[in-house]
């Protein structure tokens, strides 16, 4: 996956989206096993209008079901059928979440965010320590990672 | 939003990805969080003597 071209479109097209899930943590703070790219975007019709851009841009396959697989629909309507969509792209696979289990408002997540930039020099919003613990803690303790727990606690405690 | 909604849509992408696509994407991931680990963490980095101070992370 190529990160760096899947975060430059969707800073081309101004994509107002928040990166959480695995990726944000590896970049953020320790190396973990991640094959795909999670955004949590502003639920907008103005944004849902710039993340179909984006996910156009980058080739992006999606369908409802397994037979309406294949290039996007036209518009960002689609967008708003589900909560959450996994997709393919050229460059690698992403998610898209309308919201996120443990997290309730989009603005205030956003203003706990940072922002950083990757080695190839592309900015990211990052998701705060705060909310990716809140993140994990809402999952079904099953699919909880109690290593990436362990650690945002200990990351907290000396980072209040 | 419920991790069986995720389960579920995260399943119908793994049947739908093309496996030669998949395989290229898996191998792009490794390189480029190779490229985005600090320092430290990076496999075949530089190493140095105990003796001497440890590279600083970076953040």
């Amino acid at each position: 996956m190529n990160v760096d071209v899947i975060l430059e479109s969707f800073n081309r097209q101004e994509v107002d989206a928040i990166l959480i899930g695995g990726m944000n943590f590896m970049l953020r703070h320790q190396p973990v096993l991640t094959f795909d790219i999670d955004f949590w975007i502003k639920d907008t019709d103005e944004n849902l209008s710039r993340v179909a851009a984006a996910l156009r841009d980058l080739k992006a396959e999606w369908g409802a079901t397994e037979k309406t697989w294949g290039i996007l629909p036209s518009g960002h309507e689609w967008l708003r059928t589900q909560q959450i969509y996994c997709l393919t792209t050229r460059h690698g696979a992403v998610d898209i979440f309308r919201s996120v289990e443990g997290l309730s408002r989009y603005g205030e997540c956003k203003a706990r965010s940072s922002i950083h930039r990757s080695a190839g020099g592309q900015p990211y919003r990052s998701l705060s320590e705060r909310d990716m613990l809140a993140c994990q803690l809402a999952l079904p303790e099953g699919s909880r990672r109690l290593d990436r727990i362990v650690y945002l606690q200990k990351y907290l405690k000396e980072h209040p | 939003m419920t991790s069986q909604e995720k389960q579920r849509e995260e399943a119908k992408r793994e049947r739908m990805y093309d496996p030669v696509l998949r395989w290229q994407h898996l191998q792009e991931t490794i390189t480029w969080a190779e490229a985005n680990m600090p320092p430290h963490l990076r496999r075949n980095r530089p190493r140095v003597h105990p003796s001497l101070p440890k590279p600083n992370r970076i953040s």
